[in-house]
């Protein structure tokens, strides 16, 4: 059994591989814009602004009450009826990001929350304007214990990605249904997605783990919905 | 406004096709989360008491499980049992494949919440000469369950969005109701924001409510 994995392993590898690198790039591609625009939504709700605030909130809550998968449904199939037609790719992309948005602004959110108070009043009594209040006070402490929550979006943005799969982008869990559908071998294909998934999930969970600890003052990250 | 009113007129036209989506998307979310509330337990207690052995095993279990995608969970555990001759409906695949996937995040939950436990009171349980198991589940579960509850929530939500994904093996739930709605009629656009208002009817309340318990405990 373990020597007709082995065989099989050799076989598929060239394709899933292929299949991976497509996952990296939408992963990545995913992480940078949910990043940019989480932070957008953070900008907003700090903008001293009610309206913008409020639009911030509501914002995040309805695209967090939504299922990635139906976001993803929605960019592909949805969209073009009203004349936005995208490549699979482009509109996987896209929703994952326009979802994991919400997160990203949530992580930002609670690591600008975890900095004490008494240091915004010290710097302002010292005459810091507010941009230099953030700038130089905020970001780099929310920086440090946004990290560990920021590692795990990361590791959900690459995990979720698996969804473009039902929209035919070639990614690694589209690669493996087209091989088990082909040559029928189901359990060794999926056992070798599973283990690339998990080649590069396991070592940044534990990184993340490692750095909840190291990091002071870091707060546990939360688990994502 | 006129397209307001034919998008309550749709809504009236296939509203009960997506009822009838809601009653399967809510039993596997009854299903799923009962399932993945009690092996996540399981997992915490058996990693968060340090349990020989086993302890590891469910630790390991749970690293590996929140490193591969639901997605493929969902497929290995669908085309895997008939394989090795356990026959079963889409529904059983789907609630265990999701059962299994969520028990790993709620057992992250669960043991973030035991650490929250205060030692002397397992000391005192022990001082009363209260056996292992009877301190496990009289001391420590019931009070991981209140140190956890915005965790617990969050896993609620998840459990809940994550039925979505039942949808690529024919579960007839609210997603594949719509799929198959928006293929014959050619809708999409109106279908699919139907169905992300029928999630965020359910939903919306929950998120918000998450947010009211999170200030509450961080105070």
């Amino acid at each position: 059994m373990i020597a007709d994995f082995l065989v099989d392993a050799k076989r598929f590898s060239p394709l899933l591989l292929d299949g991976l690198w497509v996952t990296l790039v939408v992963s990545f591609a995913t992480l940078i814009c949910s990043t940019l625009l989480g932070a957008f939504w953070e900008a907003l709700r700090l903008s001293g602004s009610a309206v913008l605030a409020g639009v911030s909130t509501s914002a995040i809550t309805l695209i967090r009450s939504v299922p990635m998968m139906v976001q993803v449904f929605f960019a592909y199939f949805a969209l073009p009826e009203i004349g936005i037609d995208m490549s699979p790719i482009v509109a996987g992309t896209l929703a994952l990001s326009m979802g994991h948005s919400a997160y990203m602004a949530e992580n930002f959110r609670l690591a600008i929350q975890s900095i004490d108070k008494g240091q915004l009043e010290a710097a302002q009594s010292m005459g810091m304007s507010r941009i230099r209040t953030f700038s130089r006070v905020i970001v780099p402490q929310a920086l440090k214990s946004a990290l560990p929550p920021y590692g795990n979006s990361a590791i959900m943005i690459l995990k979720d990605s698996s969804l473009c799969a039902v929209i035919t982008v070639p990614e690694l869990t589209r690669q493996a249904q087209l091989l088990s559908a082909e040559t029928f071998k189901t359990m060794n294909v999926f056992t070798l997605a599973a283990l690339m998934y998990a080649a590069i999930c396991i070592p940044t969970a534990l990184l993340v783990r490692y750095s909840e600890k190291h990091l002071a003052g870091a707060k546990t990250g939360r688990a994502h919905d | 406004m006129e397209v307001f009113t034919r998008f309550a007129g749709d809504f009236r036209e296939y509203s009960s096709i997506f009822v009838g989506g809601l009653s399967y998307t809510l039993i596997l979310w009854a299903g799923s989360l009962a399932l993945a509330t009690a092996l996540g337990m399981t997992w915490a207690v058996l990693d968060g008491q340090r349990v020989p052995i086993l302890g590891h095993v469910a630790r390991w279990f749970v690293i590996f499980i929140r490193g591969v995608p639901i997605l493929v969970q969902l497929f290995y555990i669908y085309f895997l049992l008939p394989a090795i001759g356990i026959e079963m409906s889409s529904v059983q695949a789907a609630m265990i494949a999701l059962g299994l996937a969520y028990s790993a995040y709620a057992a992250e939950v669960f043991r973030a919440g035991m650490k929250a436990i205060d030692g002397g009171q397992i000391e005192a349980a022990q001082a009363m000469a209260m056996s292992r198991f009877t301190i496990i589940r009289r001391v420590v579960i019931p009070q991981t369950f209140t140190y956890s509850l915005p965790g617990y929530v969050n896993i609620i939500i998840m459990v809940l969005k994550g039925t979505a994904i039942a949808s690529v093996i024919a579960v007839p739930e609210l997603t594949r109701a719509a799929t198959l709605i928006s293929q014959s009629t050619y809708k999409s656009f109106t279908i699919y924001s139907m169905l992300a208002v029928y999630y965020m009817i359910i939903c919306v309340p929950m998120v918000i409510g998450l947010r009211s318990i999170e200030r509450r405990s961080a105070r």
